[in-house]
């Protein structure tokens, strides 16, 4: 070995290493790097330059020499290598389609007749392996794993969900079989899409006519946390194989009535109790959080007590409630949050007059 | 006509043409066929069960020992009611293929004593049983964009794309009760397990139905067939050796030997081209679902063992970095890749030494119990990874993607194997005693008026679930013993 591979062996192993621990942890995905300064493989420009440009070669070739020490050789004796498993002139430099197509040729043949290496347990053609572990001697790793977080993006559309909220200790839609499930009619939904809640995965199955179903089948732990206690709970969906996610809903435990009827006496109620919470409290002009079939983004307001006939008063408009034992909800048009601004929201009693104030829904401008 | 044995005044000696011993879909097959086909027959229908599922102390005469290096569960895999196992099967379906019916010694298969040819009507009438439309095997005709969701392997002379296809699944005992009700020569007793039996010679005399009610009746018939599923059937025709009976098929060796059940490995990850659909999805036709599966000629070629293979999309399995699979240098056709778990269905070896035998201990009917060993020969494992591998080479060549082969450890796959309740070859059929229990027409060796139907029969078992070809076989055999 040459002083100047010996130097590189040094740095390329340890690339190697990197690579492995960088692996061992957590969701890994491949990232490309520019490549470092490439030593000319004496294969000529061009070549080289198709060389450089294949994506994930460099990686492949750290496996491969961390895996076949033998292969740890000099570009030079490598590209010779090559030149020969090709049937290529033994000089002078190679046209880059010419490679390319040789390459190609080389490959299908090996896997024709079986000429394979295995790395790290992948079936590899003994041509790609001289070729990956050519373009990691000559210009290092240009792909490197890193346990990167996932993006949050659009991936479904989703037009309904349901159950949207219960009441503390009631898990909903127990079917009998004594777990719940929530369901999302989205369309475009990739088939090994997992919904989680509270970042948990759920057990999620795609049925026909585009519904997602999450059960917490098999998660009694994490069913009885999440419906015990009054709170909010996120909704996220999870596409693994693009490392992409997304807010589907939010879900609501409401205080529950043996709470509710501990705390007021008489019932219904003829007067308003305290707002305990409600939500969402904001929005981007023209984007319906929870949004409904219509356009329209739901509205929920926790409060113990109500007079039956309440309605929502949001600004100049009148809106219709839905009122269970302890969450309030309304939907509010589309028309009204398409543009910034400010919406007042109250509740109130439509014989009497009543009125309580819920807060300001805030509107912001789209960025 | 239905008779409930527990609470029937009539209790007298029955004679009949026909006594069938099990109301599963082998059972009522054959009850219905014969019945329509020779108008002028007499025919019972035996069914341990009731109507409904049932109790915990019925399904305790089910129970057993299991040993071997795979544990199976008696109770769970089979059920004991009108429709048999029907009631809960998954409605998988497929016929043999050819290739299933030939000896095979290399790929340890003995072959049968028919070739599918001489099933092939039996299968279309299969098809009507079991409520399925289309019985083309082969994905030629489905709709262009589900082809597109394919691998093109029209120029590999390895592999090619097959279907399943599914029943609704048709649960024999709703489905056909009413018929089975109207029938004027069909009487079908419920809770009138077989208990007992009689011979003389060749022939079997007489059957004693009863069950832990207390009523008894005697059958004479002129014919029995036995229809109680892959294991029952074994016990029962084991009893009968216990007993002395003399006829070859019942003495011999083959009797209770080589029980073989399908099971799945996982051998590795693909990494191949975006949305392929390799698992059950609708069609034009009912749902389907494309496997890959080696061909007739390779499967010759190689030794290997019959298998198919699907693919189930793994987002968190190892990939290979960046956009290496989507290189064009590389060969590959740029298009984004996924990867894929592969799911392999094996058609199990011939095992001698997995077997069913009988204890020393009675069940509540007075039967003895029964032991069942079941061993999967551990070549089977590497006969999926050798076909595993040449796929990876295959799609390798093709341009497609690459495979991840993981590591065999056969040890812990034997331990980890569970079988999928098809209870196979105990009573194999064959061209002699020395290699088999029943004959092509599924009659036993040496008796002139016992058969057997179901699973238990098949001397080698591809890897398509079995109800199928039990049916065809159901529906064969009522031809034949009408014309016999
Ligand atoms: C969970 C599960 C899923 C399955 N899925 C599939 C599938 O997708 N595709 C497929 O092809 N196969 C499948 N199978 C297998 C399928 O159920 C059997 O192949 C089929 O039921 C066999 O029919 P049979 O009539 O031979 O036996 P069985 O259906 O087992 O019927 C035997 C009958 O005999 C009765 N009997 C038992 N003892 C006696 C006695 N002493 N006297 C009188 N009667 C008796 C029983 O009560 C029963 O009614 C599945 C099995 C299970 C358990």
């Amino acid at each position: 070995m040459t002083g100047h591979s010996r130097r590189q062996f040094v740095r390329y192993s340890g690339g190697a290493i990197a690579v492995t621990a960088l692996l061992a942890g957590g969701w890994w995905q491949w990232t490309r790097r520019i490549p470092a300064a490439m030593t000319p493989t004496g294969l000529g420009a061009m070549a080289d330059q198709s060389i450089a440009d294949m994506d994930g070669a460099g990686a492949v070739g750290a496996w491969a020499i961390e895996q076949y020490p033998h292969y740890q050789l000099p570009v030079s004796e490598l590209a010779s290598a090559l030149r020969e498993h090709l049937q290529l002139p033994a000089e002078g430099p190679l046209k880059g389609a010419d490679f390319e197509a040789r390459l190609q040729q080389g490959i299908q043949t090996d896997f024709a007749r079986g000429q394979l290496i295995p790395v790290r347990d992948w079936q590899l053609s003994e041509t790609e392996v001289l070729l990956a572990v050519l373009r990691y001697q000559a210009a290092g790793i240009s792909t490197v794993a890193t346990t990167q977080a996932a993006t949050e993006q659009n991936i479904v559309e989703v037009t309904n969900w349901g159950p949207r909220s219960t009441t503390a200790g009631t898990p909903p839609n127990s079917f009998g079989e004594g777990f719940s499930a929530l369901w999302f009619d989205v369309e475009g939904a990739p088939r090994w899409a997992e919904i989680a809640i509270d970042g948990q995965r759920l057990h999620t199955s795609y049925r026909e006519n585009y519904v997602l179903v999450a059960s917490f089948q098999g998660q009694p732990e994490l069913q009885k946390k999440v419906f015990s206690e009054p709170g909010e709970h996120v909704i996220t969906l999870h596409d693994d194989m693009h490392n992409t996610w997304q807010t589907l809903a939010v879900f609501a435990v409401t205080e529950s009535s043996a709470a509710q009827s501990a705390d007021s006496d008489s019932a219904p109620a003829s007067e308003f109790c305290a707002v305990t919470n409600w939500g969402p409290r904001q929005t981007t002009a023209g984007v319906a959080q929870h949004e409904q079939s219509n356009g329209a983004m739901g509205v929920w307001i926790q409060i113990k007590c109500a007079p039956a006939d309440t309605q929502i008063q949001a600004g100049e408009r009148r809106l219709k409630a839905h009122i269970s034992p302890d969450v309030i909800t309304t939907a509010i048009p589309a028309e009204m949050f398409q543009q910034a601004g400010e919406i007042p929201l109250s509740l109130v009693s439509d014989s009497t007059g009543q009125q309580l104030s819920v807060g300001t829904l805030v509107i912001t401008a789209q960025q | 006509m239905l008779t409930n044995l527990a609470d029937t005044t009539d209790t007298s000696e029955r004679r009949c043409d026909l006594l069938i011993l099990g109301a599963g879909p082998a059972g009522i097959t054959l009850a219905l066929e014969t019945a329509r086909a020779a108008p002028q027959w007499s025919i019972i229908l035996a069914e341990a069960g009731d109507l409904e599922p049932s109790s915990q102390a019925e399904l305790e005469l089910y129970d057993g020992q299991s040993t071997g290096t795979s544990k199976y569960s008696l109770t769970t895999t089979r059920l004991r009611y009108f429709g048999g196992t029907s009631g809960h099967w998954g409605g998988w379906c497929r016929p043999l293929d050819a290739i299933d019916f030939v000896a095979r010694p290399e790929a340890g298969s003995v072959g049968w004593p028919i070739d599918k040819a001489e099933l092939e009507e039996h299968y279309r009438a299969a098809h009507r049983w079991l409520e399925i439309a289309d019985d083309n095997y082969a994905p030629a005709r489905l709709e262009a964009q589900l082809q597109q969701q394919l691998i093109d392997f029209s120029g590999s002379r390895w592999f090619q794309n097959r279907l399943f296809h599914f029943s609704p699944p048709t649960r024999f005992g709703d489905r056909y009760r009413a018929d089975i009700q109207q029938s004027t020569q069909i009487e079908c007793l419920l809770n009138a397990a077989a208990i007992e039996y009689g011979y003389a010679g060749t022939r079997l005399t007489e059957v004693q139905l009863g069950g832990l009610h207390q009523q008894r009746i005697k059958v004479k018939p002129a014919r029995t067939v036995m229809a109680m599923g892959g294991i029952e059937n074994a016990r029962h025709l084991l009893l009968l050796q216990q007993l002395g009976w003399s006829a070859a098929g019942i003495q011999s060796d083959k009797l209770a030997h080589g029980f073989a059940d399908h099971f799945g490995l996982s051998p590795g990850v693909l990494q191949l081209p975006a949305d392929l659909v390799y698992q059950r999805t609708g069609s034009a036709t009912g749902p389907v679902m494309p496997i890959i599966t080696p061909t007739p000629e390779a499967l010759t070629e190689q030794g290997w063992q019959n298998a198919c293979a699907l693919l189930r999309i793994a987002p968190a399995a190892e990939r290979l970095p960046g956009s290496y699979s989507q290189q064009p240098a590389l060969g590959f056709s740029g298009a984004e890749t996924w990867t894929y778990d592969t799911q392999m269905i094996l058609e199990p070896r011939t095992n001698e030494s997995s077997r069913l035998e009988l204890t020393s201990q009675r069940d509540a009917l007075g039967l003895p119990g029964i032991r069942l060993c079941w061993e999967i020969d551990p070549r089977d494992f590497q006969s999926a990874q050798d076909i595993f591998i040449k796929l990876t080479h295959e799609l390798g060549r093709m341009g497609l993607g690459r495979g991840q082969v993981k590591p065999l450890h056969i040890k812990r796959r034997l331990q980890a194997a569970s079988g999928v309740a098809h209870h196979m070859g105990t009573a194999r059929m064959a061209t002699n005693a020395s290699k088999g229990v029943v004959d092509a027409n599924l009659k036993i060796f040496g008796t002139e008026n016992v058969y057997v139907a179901g699973s238990a029969v098949f001397p080698s078992f591809g890897y398509s679930n079995p109800t199928m070809t039990v049916v065809a076989l159901s529906h064969r055999l009522a031809e034949h013993l009408i014309q016999a």
